[in-house]
């Protein structure tokens, strides 16, 4: 039944004329193609690792810089490190009062946010404002109130420093350095002792004693505000 | 080059001057075109000879290359050039013979047109079968399929072409009556 089929596809298979087919050739081309897909495996997989090295690096360095910039990871960092430090910068003398927390509060982006502004010929100017974080506490002594005020102001800060004759200043071995003034409020009901340090990191701290004229001698000494100085860094 | 591959590279040349022929046989009667044929041949061999070192049985790799024949002509229908171009005539590379008492020609002719008309697996299964003699199971192994499949397929290509040369034989009849 099928021999007439099986002699018409014989028939027409005779047509087919072999090209002449140098092996050589195509051993060299074969050759070819595997050194081709061997380069393009090789290229693809050199770019994946680049790709995903970069991405890696992107990642990492993205969360690290959503960890510093986020206000609130600020807050605990310099939370825990004003718990830790409170031992040795606070007196043990002075009482707490109930309004006493010494919580921090953060605002703003570490890497600083940018604010425009219009000046006065109507140019406009960009601000960087750096991330700022406070946090104040009442004390009492046997010589009175002490109104504790501690602002960090994390890089990049303002530029700190103290032209007062009577300022005292120290460079600490950490590289910090570290003003002391004592000085009067404008409205001569209190006075002022003042720290102002810089980090190395950038890192601003400024901490202020307010207490009643009248005080026989400021809460702290000089050394003993200097240690406020490198309680805090990013 | 080390030995065992001066070795694989002689049997390959062997191989290749043995098989030419049946491999371009098989590819014309696949793709119906002489040229494509040729090409498709060259394809399988490169193709080949890239698996040439994995064939196990380097003694028969007859079958394998028909089945890497095969793919490179599958593929080839569906690349998208492909179904772009479309072949209107056929041009004949030969003059017809001058006598031709039983029509031979005429009947190639039918047969060429009626397996292009079949689709390309069910024209795989019958020149397979019936050109290529393989068993059920042997052309279920190349083609990739169950041998029911094979059967199906077959059973449906070898009525589409007998129906084509049957109806060649009415022609020839109403020729010789008129």
């Amino acid at each position: 039944m099928t021999d007439d089929v099986i002699h018409g596809l014989a028939l027409l298979a005779d047509e087919a004329e072999p090209a002449p087919i140098d092996s050589r050739d195509v051993i060299a081309r074969a050759r070819a193609r595997t050194r081709n897909r061997c380069a393009t495996f090789a290229t693809v997989l050199a770019t994946v690792a680049v790709i995903g090295s970069l991405a890696v690096t992107l990642g990492l360095s993205r969360s690290s810089t959503d960890v510093a910039t986020d206000p609130r990871s600020t807050e605990d960092r310099l939370n825990t490190q004003m718990r830790t430090a409170a031992p040795h910068v606070i007196p043990s003398w002075w009482s707490w009062t109930a309004k006493n927390a010494l919580v921090f509060h953060c605002w703003g982006a570490l890497d600083g946010v940018q604010a425009w502004d219009i000046d006065e010929q109507g140019t406009p100017i960009i601000h960087s404002i750096p991330q700022m974080c406070r946090t104040s506490g009442s004390y009492s002594d046997a010589s009175g109130q002490i109104e504790l005020g501690i602002d960090v102001i994390l890089p990049p800060g303002s530029a700190v420093g103290c032209a007062a004759p009577d300022c005292e200043s120290q460079r600490l071995p950490d590289g910090t350095m570290a003003w002391v003034i004592v000085a009067p409020e404008p409205a001569g009901r209190q006075v002022n002792q003042r720290l102002s340090a810089l980090r190395p990191d950038g890192t601003t701290i400024s901490v202020s004693l307010l207490y009643p004229v009248g005080r026989p001698m400021p809460p702290l000494t000089t050394d003993e505000m200097m240690k406020f100085a490198t309680v805090f860094d990013i | 080059m080390s030995p065992r591959k001066r070795s694989d590279d002689e049997r390959f040349h062997v191989f290749v001057a043995r098989s030419t022929t049946s491999l371009t046989r098989l590819a014309y009667l696949l793709s119906g075109d002489q040229h494509l044929a040729n090409d498709l041949v060259q394809a399988c061999l490169i193709r080949l000879y890239q698996a040439w070192p994995k064939l196990h049985d380097k003694d028969a790799p007859d079958a394998y290359a028909r089945k890497v024949l095969l793919r490179c002509w599958l593929n080839e229908l569906r690349r998208p050039w492909r179904r772009l171009e479309s072949r209107d005539g056929i041009v004949p590379d030969r003059a017809a013979p001058a006598c031709d008492p039983i029509g031979a020609v005429h009947h190639k002719e039918v047969l060429r047109v009626a397996l292009k008309r079949l689709p390309p697996r069910q024209r795989a299964a019958v020149v397979l079968r019936y050109w290529s003699q393989h068993s059920v199971t042997e052309t279920a192994t190349i083609l990739r399929c169950s041998e029911g499949t094979v059967k199906s397929q077959a059973a449906r290509g070898l009525a589409a072409l007998r129906a084509a040369l049957d109806e060649l034989g009415a022609e020839a009849l109403e020729e010789l009556k008129s």
